[in-house]
């Protein structure tokens, strides 16, 4: 197909950002409007959501994937966007639902014994250890190190409890409230507290080895 | 979840907490994700990747596919107009002089009869673009006509123009319309 560009449309021009007022004039116009605003979405979203979802889902087709049905989704949806947040969140929304959507199809999630001896000595190790101050590596190789360890225990918590660390991931990176990972799970409040205190004990888990290297020194293991 | 988990995640969300070892551990674990995110990637603009974005709107219904050729090529038009007028003629003549507009009930063809058919194939012709539509208009044997593809499934800014004209939504997307003059 032809990218033949409309500038009687403004935000289908090269160069010229899709604004949220634009999103919604194209949403209500259909047909040729969609067509122009959905090229220049990917224009202008296409790398960021590709590096959330890839942050995700660890696999470049997968992402690419991701982020083109996510687009799909938001014109299928457009009517429902009110302008009352910018573009980028409300479309990031869609993805994270997508991403768990996904997660959930590969059902990977590994049973959690909570109660298990291990996990309560890990967590007590942890609470030990963090009493002190947060870690500052003091040189390059202590901080590779560390990073590695890091990546390692990730990609394990990720391969085993995929959902939770995507949630954590998120609080992180977005800073997402007890009522918008609720929202994103579409759990009641209560089970939604129980989800954040699974992703706690979870990632003390899976983390513990990094844990132990972050906060006992260079003499931990 | 009890005060430890919220301070948890209020320290992994980035906000303010008062200093404890759940805290730290919190801060320590966004610090780790935060910095294991890969710099910025760029994606320059990929005209494959656009084009594999239309081609899936086009086959999810989210977009119509590109304008099919009109049905009614060349001479054939004028010909099928000249019999309808003959037809109708007679017809016509005995009329009361209508409201501006009225509607067949042909099943392909929608007929609309007006005071002044190229001002309201005008109009006709302007909504439906500013619905994103292509549409194409003519004028044969002095019959104004307008041929369209619409997209499918109807798109709600579409579905508001046939509405507000009172034409029945066509069920292959092909919307044929004939306007006379009523005098």
């Amino acid at each position: 197909m032809n990218a033949t560009f409309d500038c009687t449309l403004l935000y289908a021009c090269p160069g010229v950002p899709l604004d949220k007022n634009e999103f919604m004039r194209a949403c209500r116009e259909g047909g040729a409007s969609i067509e122009q605003a959905l090229r220049q979405l990917d224009r202008q979203f296409f790398a960021t959501l590709y590096a959330r979802a890839h942050r995700t889902l660890r696999n470049a087709d997968a992402a690419r994937d991701l982020v083109q049905e996510t687009f799909i989704k938001v014109w299928q949806r457009c009517s429902t966007f009110q302008g009352s947040s910018e573009l980028l969140p409300w479309i990031d929304a869609i993805l994270r639902h997508a991403v768990l959507d996904r997660l959930r199809r590969t059902g990977r999630e590994v049973p959690f014994d909570e109660a298990g001896a291990m996990n309560t000595q890990v967590s007590n190790r942890i609470v030990e250890l963090s009493q002190r101050d947060v870690p500052t590596p003091d040189d390059d190789a202590r901080r590779e190190q560390l990073a590695d360890c890091f990546r390692r225990c990730w990609i394990r918590f990720e391969t085993a409890a995929p959902e939770h660390a995507a949630v954590i991931s998120w609080i992180a990176n977005d800073g997402l409230s007890h009522d918008e990972v609720g929202a994103l799970l579409e759990r009641s409040p209560g089970a939604t507290r129980e989800f954040i205190s699974q992703c706690r004990k979870r990632a003390r888990v899976y983390l513990a080895e990094w844990y132990e290297l972050a906060f006992g020194g260079k003499d931990s293991p | 979840m009890n005060f430890d988990d919220q301070t948890w995640l209020d320290a992994l969300a980035g906000r303010d907490t008062a200093p404890s070892a759940i805290a730290r551990e919190a801060l320590a674990l966004r610090a780790a994700l935060r910095n294991g995110e890969p710099s910025v990637i760029t994606h320059p603009p990929d005209q494959a990747r656009e084009d594999a974005l239309i081609a899936r709107a086009v086959s999810e219904g989210v977009i119509a596919g590109h304008a099919r050729p009109r049905r009614w090529p060349g001479w054939q038009l004028p010909l099928a107009a000249s019999v309808l007028l003959a037809v109708g003629a007679g017809v016509f003549m005995q009329l009361q002089p209508p409201a501006p507009i009225e509607r067949g009930d042909e099943e392909v063809i929608v007929h609309l009869v007006a005071a002044d058919p190229a001002a309201l194939k005008r109009d006709i012709l302007a909504e439906l673009r500013a619905a994103g539509v292509s549409a194409t208009g003519y004028e044969a044997l002095g019959v104004h006509g307008i041929d369209a593809d619409l997209p499918m499934p109807l798109t709600p800014a579409v579905i508001r123009v046939l509405a507000a004209r009172g034409i029945a939504e066509p069920r292959d997307g092909v919307l044929r319309i004939e306007i006379r003059g009523s005098r």
